[in-house]
């Protein structure tokens, strides 16, 4: 009987993913690729995202800042063309509205895979690859300067969610590309990244709390 | 007369003979089809009453038993989730490699891999109509425009909002919010490895089903060695593991295997004392071999007996049974203690002589046994046909059988001699100082002791799992958040939608419980299938909410949004059922009831304080909806019998005085005091070690009374006779040894029955001698006086 709730949990989980997954791809990616890649404590950059989602005839493009703070999280403000934030921290996902309030989109209370979403997050941050190579078989390569990866799902229960995940960059994730299973198409490109100040100011620190 | 007679068998005996021996042969041949797979039981519900008057809540009961009765559950838990990993591998590595060509003990149980998409591909046209109370709320009280707001924050966020289905089908994601409570309110929570994390640990969650074809109750360990095996290669693959085990299986083997040690210490221990005793007494092996046969065709016909009235037999009877030998080897040393110093010839008139006395024994004894079924347990009915069967079996041996097969000498040994004349050294109440004395020393053990005394009507009483096994039980279904079997909801109506309905009600109070902490939670059909009242309205607040949303979205993209297909029409119960989806809750669905359907909605986490109580409360004033505990049910009814059968004893005894007055007279006393006074002391016995008093103790105070009464009357009829002293002393001996075997038994139930013997049979063999009437000086025998 519960072997249905594990799965079901386990796909509601990989759902979850996709989501949680990305700014943290931002970060370091993979073994061979560690040596490229900064291992920072807080990384502060800007994004475009380019969305094609089924029953919209254009693609959704969007743009704007991230912050990426190893022990805390990860904000992700976009500016055009709706203002909105979302913070995702150890414990929990809140949404910013436009109008300052703050509302939890998902807390990790209530869903404690959370944690573990998290824990993967933190993990391609340090560069830990276990977590990862244990959910995704990654094929990575070397392409110019920098180099190139593709992570596809293990396991069903992630595959039911979406297809691959490439990954490319050199001293910094540059680009992302999103493949759901359900047809759904998420690009993300990353620029103007930077690593200083490596501590976060007062106005940042209070964002994740 | 009685010359031409003595060495003739009675009239029609050598017909009876044969019929017997015909009736041992059915059995004999019953008995060899039965051992090549015996329907033993060893659910502890089995031995339990049938709700009275209320067949719903015994079949819900059996249902929700039924549902897991093959399921093993095992949770490796560790501090590192890479070496619960291994374990895990390890674990269903070891299970799998212990199969034989025939197949493996235990099947590793995964749902179809595809039974998610199964289930939500079945649901998702209606998912319009499947709500949260939080989503309900929250689409009733947002503002459309703050709406449209997240959901297009969403759509241009990062999250990719999670999502099962297009985005136009869902625009607010509704649909993986619902998904998601219906985890959570499972209790589980994984992470992508599929392990739980718990109490600061990583847990592996196996679980098994039963291979029943594999599988015998035979008294051996298959399960248990095979998950030790399995544990034990797990934890070489990860030190510092914790592997805890839960499942019926694992009980029923538990209770197999301690049953068979139980039975083979307390059968073979009793038969071996008893033949010691014949062997000692007699010095001859005839009287070995064929008291060994009337026991062994007393067991063997109660067996057969009970299997047939019952189609099973429950491991607590054979238990209980195996103290039987004890019982029913008087027939048999009877027999020979009268045949010592009588020729062979004589033998068919002293079997008229002894039949009378024989037959009041069989009679008194197989009453106080049939006392046992009157409570209406089927566990002490069964107990009691064992007994009477067996007993009356090892009677019809010894009549019909013993005097053909026993023709010769049977010798007068120094032992049964040096026995036989204790009683004549025996101290005996003559003098007031001797009455004064005993009453105070029976005074100073009693008061303290009946003080002492409390009841206890815990159903735990006949439960014989080791506490280890009871706490790994205990502690997965904590981990798990699995329900109780024995607490529920029951909930009924006249036809299904009310029952939803109603189901809905009791939810929502469950629901506000649950926030405030003050319990665990709960399993509900209409978590999954809403009233078709529910479904209307909830599909009507989705589509209103979603058009206006969509508007606004088309509007702020320059898109024309329109909402995907649904269903028109809501789902029903026959279509829910016969889905995948439905396999969660598929069991809690009781159907036709009585006039009209029930549910039954079940709990969990009933560790908490008072969540009984809270449960229990949240039912009333619910129509159609009873709070069910089991637990509490079964306890109250055997406080019920136990004050019934004390009531019962008492009555008892006054009816023994007034039958054994009728013969007595002003002797009487000295026939019942022993057996008052053993029982008496024996409760205070009871209350010195701290034992509590249950019906299984008022029980076995029956048995004490119908066993204990005999040895009075025999010291009366047969005043200062050394044979009747040798008969009594030899069948107290074998009954106070299988009573004193069954006090062993790791089933408390048992254990009280055993003790409370043990005390009794013990003291009433003390105190009898003390209260024989002074040896009338024209004793045949002559040896009284010494």
């Amino acid at each position: 009987m519960n072997t249905f709730f594990r799965l079901l949990s386990a796909g509601m989980l990989a759902v979850g993913t996709v989501g949680t997954g990305l700014p943290a791809v931002a970060a370091e990616p993979l073994a061979q690729v560690r040596a490229q890649v900064a291992q920072v404590p807080v990384l502060r950059g800007e994004f475009t995202q380019e969305k094609n989602v089924a029953g919209f005839k254009n693609p959704l493009r969007s743009n704007g800042r991230f912050l990426l703070a190893r022990d805390k999280g990860v904000v992700w403000t976009t500016t055009t063309p709706f203002p909105s934030e979302i913070i995702i921290t150890q414990d929990r996902i809140l949404s910013r509205q436009r109008d300052g309030s703050r509302r939890v989109e998902v807390d990790g209370k209530q869903q404690p895979g959370l944690r573990s979403v998290n824990a993967m997050m933190f993990a391609l941050i340090s560069g830990d690859m276990k977590a990862l190579t244990s959910s995704f078989e990654v094929k990575e390569e070397q392409a110019g300067n920098g180099w190139r990866m593709t992570l596809v799902p293990r396991s069903r229960q992630l595959a039911q969610a979406f297809t691959s995940v490439r990954l490319s960059g050199d001293r910094y994730v540059r680009d992302v590309e999103l493949r759901e299973a359900n047809g759904d198409l998420t690009h993300l490109r990353f620029s103007g990244m930077s690593e200083t100040p490596a501590t976060l100011s007062r106005d940042e620190a209070t964002r994740f709390e | 007369m009685m010359s031409r007679d003595a060495g003739r068998p009675l009239r029609g005996w050598r017909w009876l003979a044969l019929a017997w021996l015909l009736v041992l042969a059915a059995v004999a041949v019953h008995q060899w089809t039965f051992w090549q797979s015996p329907p033993i039981d060893s659910d502890v519900l089995a031995l339990l009453p049938r709700e009275a008057g209320d067949p719903t809540v015994a079949d819900a009961t059996r249902r929700i038993a039924e549902n897991s009765a093959r399921d093993v559950v095992v949770m490796l838990g560790g501090k590192d989730a890479e070496a619960v990993l291994r374990a895990r591998q390890a674990f269903e590595a070891f299970v799998q490699g212990a199969g034989t060509p025939a197949g493996t003990l235990l099947v590793a149980q995964r749902s179809p891999e595809d039974w998610f998409a199964q289930a939500s591909g079945f649901l998702a046209p209606h998912r319009d109509r499947l709500l949260t109370q939080a989503q309900r709320e929250m689409l009733a009280q947002t503002s459309t425009d703050a709406l449209a707001e997240s959901a297009l924050a969403a759509l241009y966020g990062p999250m990719g909002a999670p999502r099962l289905t297009e985005w136009r089908n869902d625009p607010l994601g509704l649909w993986p919010q619902w998904w998601q409570a219906q985890a959570a309110a499972a209790g589980m929570a994984l992470d992508g490895d599929g392990l739980l994390q718990a109490e600061d640990r990583h847990w592996a969650v196996l679980q098994f089903t039963l291979r029943g074809s594999a599988f015998r109750l035979d008294g051996e360990r298959h399960l248990q060695d095979l998950l030790d095996g399995a544990s034990a290669a797990a934890t070489a693959a990860a030190p510092d593991l914790r592997v805890l085990k839960a499942g019926v299986p694992l009980h029923a083997e538990s209770a197999a295997v301690q049953a068979n040690r139980e039975v083979n210490t307390i059968g073979w221990g009793s038969l071996a004392a008893v033949l010691l005793l014949v062997w000692l007494a007699f010095r001859s092996l005839r009287p070995l071999l064929l008291v060994a046969l009337s026991l062994l065709v007393g067991c063997a016909v109660a067996l057969t007996v009970t299997v047939l009235v019952f189609g099973k037999v429950h491991l607590l009877t054979l238990i209980f049974g195996a103290s039987l030998v004890g019982v029913a080897e008087d027939y048999g040393i009877h027999w020979f203690a009268s045949r010592q110093g009588v020729a062979g010839e004589r033998r068919w008139s002293l079997l008229r002589h002894l039949l009378p006395g024989l037959w009041l024994a069989l009679l008194t004894s197989a009453t106080a046994y049939l006392a046992l079924g009157l409570a209406p347990f089927p566990g002490l009915r069964q107990m009691a046909l064992f007994s009477v069967v067996g007993l009356s079996a090892a009677f019809l041996t010894v009549i019909f059988a013993f005097p053909w097969l026993d023709g010769g000498q049977v010798r007068t040994t120094g032992f049964s001699r040096w026995l036989g004349g204790t009683l004549a050294r025996w101290p005996r109440l003559a003098s007031r100082r001797g009455f004064v004395a005993l009453a105070i020393v029976v005074t100073a053990i009693a008061v303290p002791g009946l003080a002492r005394v409390q009841g206890n009507d815990d159903l735990r009483s006949l439960q014989s799992s080791p506490p280890a096994m009871i706490a790994q039980q205990r502690d997965v279904g904590r981990l798990l958040g699995m329900p109780s079997p024995a607490q529920f909801y029951l909930v009924q109506g006249r036809d299904t939608e009310q029952v939803l309905r109603r189901e809905e009600q009791l939810v929502a109070r469950l629901r506000r419980a649950e926030a405030q902490g003050s319990v665990g939670g709960h399993r509900a059909l209409s978590d999954w299938l809403p009233s078709q009242h529910r479904q209307d309205e909830d599909a009507a607040l989705t589509a209103r909410v979603e058009r206006d949303v969509l508007q606004r979205l088309s509007a702020a993209t320059g898109e024309t949004l329109s909402r995907g297909g649904l269903a028109t029409t809501a789902l029903d119960l026959p279509t829910f059922l016969a889905s995948p989806a439905a396999l969660p809750v598929r069991h809690l669905w009781l159907g036709q009831v009585g006039q009209g359907v029930a549910s039954v909605v079940m709990v969990n986490d009933l560790s908490r304080p008072d969540a009984l109580a809270t449960f229990a409360a949240q039912a009333a004033g619910l129509d159609g909806v009873r709070w069910v505990d089991r637990t509490a049910d079964i306890s109250r009814l055997l406080t019920h019998y136990r004050r019934m059968m004390t009531g019962l004893l008492l009555a008892g005894v006054v009816v023994v005085f007034g039958v054994l007055a009728f013969r007595y007279r002003g002797e009487t006393w000295r026939v019942i005091t022993p057996t008052l006074l053993a029982g008496v002391l024996t409760v205070a016995l009871l209350g010195w070690l701290g034992q509590p008093l249950q019906l299984f103790n008022v029980l076995a105070l029956m048995l004490l009374l119908g066993m204990g009464i005999d040895y009075g009357i025999f010291l009366l009829e047969h005043r200062g006779d050394a044979s009747a002293w040798l008969a009594v002393c030899v069948g107290a001996a074998s009954t106070w040894l299988s009573f004193g075997l069954l006090a062993l038994s790791a089933t408390p139930a048992l254990r009280a029955f055993g003790l409370t013997l043990l005390f009794g049979i013990g003291l009433v063999w003390l105190l009898s001698p003390l209260f024989r009437p002074p040896p009338d000086g024209s004793s045949p025998h002559g040896n009284t006086a010494a």
